[in-house]
Protein backbone atom coordinates (compact mmCIF):
# COMPACT_ATOMS: atom_id res chain seq x y z
CA UNK A 1 0.00 0.00 0.00
CA UNK A 2 1.04 3.52 -0.97
CA UNK A 3 1.56 6.03 2.05
CA UNK A 4 2.37 9.51 1.58
CA UNK A 5 4.67 10.66 4.50
CA UNK A 6 5.19 14.42 5.47
CA UNK A 7 9.14 14.63 5.22
CA UNK A 8 10.83 15.44 8.81
CA UNK A 9 11.62 19.13 9.33
CA UNK A 10 8.66 20.72 7.34
CA UNK A 11 6.18 23.00 8.80
CA UNK A 12 3.27 24.75 8.03
CA UNK A 13 3.13 27.93 9.10
CA UNK A 14 0.00 30.51 9.35
CA UNK A 15 1.17 34.02 8.61
CA UNK A 16 -1.09 37.34 7.33
CA UNK A 17 -3.98 34.59 6.34
CA UNK A 18 -1.89 32.80 4.43
CA UNK A 19 -0.69 29.03 4.49
CA UNK A 20 3.61 28.71 3.82
CA UNK A 21 5.45 25.41 3.95
CA UNK A 22 8.31 25.50 5.36
CA UNK A 23 11.61 24.05 5.67
CA UNK A 24 13.62 23.44 8.33
CA UNK A 25 17.36 23.26 7.81
CA UNK A 26 17.49 19.54 8.13
CA UNK A 27 15.19 19.24 4.97
CA UNK A 28 16.32 22.05 3.13
CA UNK A 29 18.49 19.50 0.42
CA UNK A 30 14.83 17.30 -0.23
CA UNK A 31 12.57 20.44 -0.51
CA UNK A 32 12.68 23.86 -1.44
CA UNK A 33 12.68 26.18 1.22
CA UNK A 34 8.96 27.56 1.56
CA UNK A 35 6.44 27.22 -0.75
CA UNK A 36 2.64 28.93 -0.06
CA UNK A 37 -0.21 26.41 -0.14
CA UNK A 38 -4.06 27.01 0.53
CA UNK A 39 -6.65 26.52 3.38
CA UNK A 40 -7.04 22.69 1.45
CA UNK A 41 -3.52 22.10 0.72
CA UNK A 42 -3.79 23.25 5.38
CA UNK A 43 -5.72 21.04 5.96
CA UNK A 44 -4.81 18.27 4.55
CA UNK A 45 -1.08 18.17 6.02
CA UNK A 46 -2.96 18.14 8.79
CA UNK A 47 -4.44 15.35 8.13
CA UNK A 48 -1.67 13.61 6.62
CA UNK A 49 0.51 13.67 10.35
CA UNK A 50 -1.66 11.05 11.45
CA UNK A 51 -2.53 9.20 8.13
CA UNK A 52 -0.92 8.88 4.80
CA UNK A 53 -3.55 6.71 3.09
CA UNK A 54 -5.02 8.03 0.05
CA UNK A 55 -8.36 6.89 0.01
CA UNK A 56 -8.64 7.13 4.04
CA UNK A 57 -8.04 11.22 3.37
CA UNK A 58 -10.20 11.36 0.37
CA UNK A 59 -13.22 9.61 2.77
CA UNK A 60 -12.27 12.11 5.81
CA UNK A 61 -12.16 15.16 3.35
CA UNK A 62 -15.31 13.72 2.05
CA UNK A 63 -17.06 14.27 5.60
CA UNK A 64 -15.27 17.04 6.20
CA UNK A 65 -16.28 19.12 3.05
CA UNK A 66 -19.58 17.48 2.62
CA UNK A 67 -18.69 15.81 -0.99
CA UNK A 68 -18.61 13.04 -2.86
CA UNK A 69 -15.06 11.29 -2.25
CA UNK A 70 -14.77 10.46 -5.81
CA UNK A 71 -14.86 14.68 -6.64
CA UNK A 72 -12.18 15.12 -3.82
CA UNK A 73 -9.40 12.06 -5.11
CA UNK A 74 -8.44 14.06 -8.52
CA UNK A 75 -7.84 16.98 -6.71
CA UNK A 76 -6.10 15.27 -3.47
CA UNK A 77 -4.14 13.19 -5.69
CA UNK A 78 -2.53 16.27 -7.59
CA UNK A 79 -2.27 18.04 -4.35
CA UNK A 80 0.10 14.88 -2.99
CA UNK A 81 2.23 14.33 -6.53
CA UNK A 82 3.09 17.97 -6.35
CA UNK A 83 4.14 17.88 -3.04
CA UNK A 84 5.93 14.58 -3.84
CA UNK A 85 7.79 16.48 -6.29
CA UNK A 86 8.38 18.78 -4.58
CA UNK A 87 9.78 16.83 -1.46
CA UNK A 88 7.59 18.21 1.28
CA UNK A 89 6.23 14.64 1.09
CA UNK A 90 7.49 11.12 0.65
CA UNK A 91 6.03 8.18 -0.45
CA UNK A 92 6.36 5.02 1.87
CA UNK A 93 5.33 1.33 0.21
CA UNK A 94 4.00 -0.41 3.64
CA UNK A 95 2.20 -3.73 3.82
CA UNK A 96 -1.59 -3.90 3.69
CA UNK B 1 33.76 30.72 37.11
CA UNK B 2 34.49 33.86 35.05
CA UNK B 3 37.14 33.55 32.44
CA UNK B 4 39.52 36.25 30.12
CA UNK B 5 37.82 35.48 26.89
CA UNK B 6 34.13 35.66 28.63
CA UNK B 7 32.22 39.24 28.08
CA UNK B 8 28.50 40.47 28.60
CA UNK B 9 27.66 41.85 25.73
CA UNK B 10 24.62 44.53 25.74
CA UNK B 11 22.47 43.52 22.51
CA UNK B 12 18.83 45.34 22.11
CA UNK B 13 18.34 45.60 25.69
CA UNK B 14 19.16 42.06 27.03
CA UNK B 15 22.62 41.52 28.27
CA UNK B 16 24.13 38.10 27.21
CA UNK B 17 27.30 36.39 28.19
CA UNK B 18 29.64 35.12 25.59
CA UNK B 19 32.96 32.75 25.94
CA UNK B 20 34.84 33.11 22.92
CA UNK B 21 37.63 31.04 21.52
CA UNK B 22 40.27 33.49 20.22
CA UNK B 23 41.24 36.14 22.51
CA UNK B 24 41.03 39.19 19.36
CA UNK B 25 37.31 38.17 18.89
CA UNK B 26 36.17 40.33 21.28
CA UNK B 27 37.28 43.22 19.95
CA UNK B 28 34.51 42.93 17.15
CA UNK B 29 32.46 43.40 20.14
CA UNK B 30 34.06 46.36 22.06
CA UNK B 31 30.77 48.96 21.42
CA UNK B 32 28.36 46.21 22.99
CA UNK B 33 30.72 45.57 26.10
CA UNK B 34 28.38 45.50 29.21
CA UNK B 35 30.67 47.53 31.74
CA UNK B 36 28.38 47.22 34.31
CA UNK B 37 28.40 43.81 34.18
CA UNK B 38 32.71 43.53 34.07
CA UNK B 39 32.14 46.11 37.39
CA UNK B 40 30.17 42.96 38.64
CA UNK B 41 26.76 44.74 38.96
CA UNK B 42 23.72 42.21 39.48
CA UNK B 43 21.23 41.96 36.98
CA UNK B 44 18.17 40.04 37.22
CA UNK B 45 18.96 37.64 34.68
CA UNK B 46 16.44 35.79 32.80
CA UNK B 47 17.89 31.51 33.21
CA UNK B 48 18.05 31.54 29.51
CA UNK B 49 20.21 34.51 28.81
CA UNK B 50 22.63 33.15 31.59
CA UNK B 51 23.88 30.71 29.04
CA UNK B 52 26.88 30.87 27.63
CA UNK B 53 26.96 31.77 23.84
CA UNK B 54 30.36 30.84 22.67
CA UNK B 55 31.91 28.07 19.31
CA UNK B 56 33.16 25.18 20.15
CA UNK B 57 36.66 23.83 18.27
CA UNK B 58 34.99 21.05 16.55
CA UNK B 59 32.56 23.75 15.43
CA UNK B 60 34.98 26.36 14.19
CA UNK B 61 37.11 23.15 12.33
CA UNK B 62 33.82 22.68 10.13
CA UNK B 63 32.72 26.18 9.31
CA UNK B 64 36.64 27.14 8.26
CA UNK B 65 36.02 25.06 5.04
CA UNK B 66 33.36 27.67 4.27
CA UNK B 67 35.84 30.31 4.14
CA UNK B 68 39.08 31.73 2.53
CA UNK B 69 42.14 29.71 3.66
CA UNK B 70 44.26 32.16 5.19
CA UNK B 71 40.82 33.86 6.99
CA UNK B 72 41.93 34.39 10.45
CA UNK B 73 39.92 32.34 13.19
CA UNK B 74 38.88 35.34 14.91
CA UNK B 75 37.30 36.81 12.22
CA UNK B 76 35.50 33.16 11.22
CA UNK B 77 34.57 33.34 15.11
CA UNK B 78 32.40 36.56 15.18
CA UNK B 79 30.66 35.59 11.61
CA UNK B 80 29.52 32.10 13.34
CA UNK B 81 28.52 33.79 16.59
CA UNK B 82 25.56 35.85 14.49
CA UNK B 83 23.68 32.92 13.90
CA UNK B 84 23.85 31.05 17.15
CA UNK B 85 23.44 34.96 18.82
CA UNK B 86 20.15 35.20 16.85
CA UNK B 87 18.83 31.96 17.66
CA UNK B 88 18.87 33.05 21.63
CA UNK B 89 17.50 36.31 20.55
CA UNK B 90 14.70 34.54 19.35
CA UNK B 91 13.17 33.33 22.47
CA UNK B 92 13.21 37.28 23.62
CA UNK B 93 10.95 38.63 20.42
CA UNK B 94 14.26 39.59 18.84
CA UNK B 95 15.61 38.08 15.66
CA UNK B 96 18.73 39.45 13.44
CA UNK B 97 17.85 40.81 9.96
CA UNK B 98 19.72 41.36 6.96
CA UNK B 99 19.14 45.26 5.64
CA UNK B 100 20.57 48.24 6.36
CA UNK B 101 19.26 50.17 8.63
CA UNK B 102 18.80 54.20 9.33
CA UNK B 103 17.10 56.59 11.38
CA UNK B 104 15.04 58.95 9.71
CA UNK B 105 12.75 61.72 11.28
CA UNK B 106 13.16 59.86 14.58
CA UNK B 107 11.79 56.41 12.66
CA UNK B 108 14.08 53.28 11.48
CA UNK B 109 13.98 52.87 7.44
CA UNK B 110 15.73 49.69 5.81
CA UNK B 111 16.89 48.42 2.55
CA UNK B 112 16.52 45.05 2.60
CA UNK B 113 17.10 42.54 -0.06
CA UNK B 114 19.72 39.54 -1.04
CA UNK B 115 23.22 40.20 -0.54
CA UNK B 116 24.55 42.07 -4.00
CA UNK B 117 20.87 43.99 -4.88
CA UNK B 118 22.55 47.10 -4.02
CA UNK B 119 21.09 48.17 0.03
CA UNK B 120 24.49 49.90 0.69
CA UNK B 121 24.49 51.52 -2.42
CA UNK B 122 20.66 52.57 -2.05
CA UNK B 123 21.81 54.15 1.53
CA UNK B 124 25.10 55.98 0.18
CA UNK B 125 22.44 57.49 -2.44
CA UNK B 126 20.20 59.13 0.49
CA UNK B 127 23.43 60.09 2.39
CA UNK B 128 24.48 61.93 -0.60
CA UNK B 129 20.93 63.77 -1.07
CA UNK B 130 19.88 63.36 2.14
CA UNK B 131 22.96 64.14 4.31
CA UNK B 132 22.15 64.81 7.70
CA UNK B 133 19.09 64.05 7.52
CA UNK B 134 19.60 60.61 7.81
CA UNK B 135 21.57 58.38 9.94
CA UNK B 136 23.03 54.66 10.16
CA UNK B 137 21.87 52.03 12.48
CA UNK B 138 23.65 49.40 10.87
CA UNK B 139 24.57 48.92 7.56
CA UNK B 140 24.35 45.20 7.47
CA UNK B 141 22.63 42.87 9.88
CA UNK B 142 20.53 44.82 13.01
CA UNK B 143 18.49 43.10 15.32
CA UNK B 144 14.56 43.31 15.18
CA UNK B 145 12.66 43.33 18.07
CA UNK B 146 8.96 43.19 18.03
CA UNK B 147 8.02 44.80 21.58
CA UNK B 148 4.71 42.60 23.81
CA UNK B 149 2.85 45.83 22.92
CA UNK B 150 2.96 45.10 18.94
CA UNK B 151 5.93 47.94 18.97
CA UNK B 152 8.69 46.99 16.46
CA UNK B 153 12.46 48.42 16.99
CA UNK B 154 15.69 48.26 15.18
CA UNK B 155 19.00 48.04 17.01
CA UNK B 156 22.61 48.30 16.26
CA UNK B 157 24.42 44.96 16.32
CA UNK B 158 28.07 44.06 16.08
CA UNK B 159 28.07 42.97 12.60
CA UNK B 160 27.68 45.68 10.58
CA UNK B 161 29.07 44.42 7.15
CA UNK B 162 32.09 44.88 5.52
CA UNK B 163 31.90 48.70 5.34
CA UNK B 164 32.04 48.89 9.21
CA UNK B 165 28.88 50.93 9.30
CA UNK B 166 26.85 51.43 12.19
CA UNK B 167 26.25 53.78 15.14
CA UNK B 168 24.72 53.07 18.47
CA UNK B 169 21.13 54.40 18.03
CA UNK B 170 18.29 52.51 18.21
CA UNK B 171 14.93 53.53 16.65
CA UNK B 172 11.09 52.30 16.18
CA UNK B 173 10.51 50.97 12.52
CA UNK B 174 8.76 53.42 10.00
CA UNK B 175 8.93 51.12 7.20
CA UNK B 176 11.25 48.34 5.03
CA UNK B 177 11.91 48.69 1.64
CA UNK B 178 12.69 45.88 -0.45
CA UNK B 179 15.09 46.35 -3.46
CA UNK B 180 14.96 44.35 -6.42
CA UNK B 181 17.29 45.67 -9.33
CA UNK B 182 15.98 46.94 -12.82
CA UNK B 183 16.80 48.41 -15.67
CA UNK B 184 13.76 51.22 -14.59
CA UNK B 185 12.70 52.74 -11.13
CA UNK B 186 9.33 51.93 -9.32
CA UNK B 187 8.34 51.83 -6.47
CA UNK B 188 5.25 50.59 -4.45
CA UNK B 189 3.38 49.14 -1.55
CA UNK B 190 3.81 45.07 -1.32
CA UNK B 191 1.19 43.33 -0.38
CA UNK B 192 1.34 41.20 3.04
CA UNK B 193 1.02 38.16 1.08
CA UNK B 194 3.63 39.79 -1.67
CA UNK B 195 5.96 40.59 1.40
CA UNK B 196 5.95 37.17 2.94
CA UNK B 197 8.52 35.33 1.35
CA UNK B 198 11.08 37.76 0.34
CA UNK B 199 11.16 39.51 4.18
CA UNK B 200 11.35 35.90 5.82
CA UNK B 201 14.29 35.27 3.71
CA UNK B 202 15.93 38.06 5.33
CA UNK B 203 15.66 37.06 9.14
CA UNK B 204 19.19 35.32 9.80
CA UNK B 205 18.61 32.85 12.44
CA UNK B 206 19.68 28.86 12.26
CA UNK B 207 16.51 27.33 10.48
CA UNK B 208 17.06 24.25 12.71
CA UNK B 209 13.57 23.85 14.39
CA UNK B 210 10.53 24.39 14.24
CA UNK B 211 9.62 26.70 17.21
CA UNK B 212 12.78 28.96 16.02
CA UNK B 213 10.91 28.88 12.28
CA UNK B 214 7.01 29.64 13.75
CA UNK B 215 8.59 32.30 16.29
CA UNK B 216 10.30 34.26 13.12
CA UNK B 217 6.61 34.10 11.38
CA UNK B 218 4.54 35.05 14.44
CA UNK B 219 7.09 38.22 14.67
CA UNK B 220 7.21 38.96 10.71
CA UNK B 221 3.16 38.95 10.94
CA UNK B 222 3.35 42.07 13.58
CA UNK B 223 6.27 43.45 10.74
CA UNK B 224 3.49 43.53 8.16
CA UNK B 225 0.63 44.76 9.79
CA UNK B 226 2.58 47.29 11.48
CA UNK B 227 4.46 49.34 9.21
CA UNK B 228 4.40 49.64 5.15
CA UNK B 229 6.59 47.44 2.81
CA UNK B 230 7.87 48.97 -0.05
CA UNK B 231 9.54 47.91 -3.09
CA UNK B 232 11.86 49.38 -5.17
CA UNK B 233 12.81 48.20 -8.16
CA UNK B 234 15.95 50.48 -9.37
CA UNK B 235 19.00 51.10 -11.34
CA UNK B 236 21.01 52.19 -8.41
CA UNK B 237 20.98 55.98 -9.46
CA UNK B 238 19.92 59.15 -7.70
CA UNK B 239 16.45 59.37 -9.19
CA UNK B 240 15.94 55.94 -7.91
CA UNK B 241 16.71 57.17 -3.99
CA UNK B 242 14.63 60.41 -4.86
CA UNK B 243 11.72 58.50 -5.94
CA UNK B 244 11.97 56.05 -2.55
CA UNK B 245 12.67 59.19 -0.32
CA UNK B 246 9.33 60.78 -1.94
CA UNK B 247 7.01 57.98 -1.96
CA UNK B 248 7.54 57.43 2.13
CA UNK B 249 7.50 61.13 2.55
CA UNK B 250 4.28 61.43 0.50
CA UNK B 251 2.41 58.48 2.56
CA UNK B 252 3.99 59.88 5.83
CA UNK B 253 2.18 62.89 5.41
CA UNK B 254 -1.19 61.27 4.16
CA UNK B 255 -0.87 59.27 7.27
CA UNK B 256 -0.41 62.31 9.22
CA UNK B 257 2.61 60.79 10.67
CA UNK B 258 4.82 64.10 9.95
Amino acid sequence: MKEFVPREGVCLVNVCGEYVFVATRAAMPFCPRYQFTNESGAYFWELLKNCGDPDRLAEQASEYYDLPKEEIRPGLETFLNTLVENGFLYVRESEG
Amino acid sequence: MKKDNDFSIRLAGLTLEYSFLDETTPEYFRNFIDMEIKKGTKYGMDEMLKKRISLSKEELDRHKRRYEKNESIHYIEYCELQSKTSDLLLNFGRCIFHCTAFCWNGKAYAFTAPSGTGKTTQYVLWKMLYGDDIRIINGDKPIMEVKPNGEIWLHPSPWNGKEGMGRMESAPLGGLIYLEQSKENKIARMTAKDAILPLYGQFLFSRNTEEEIQKVFAMLEVVINQVPVWKLKNCGDMDSARMCHNAILQAEVEGGRV
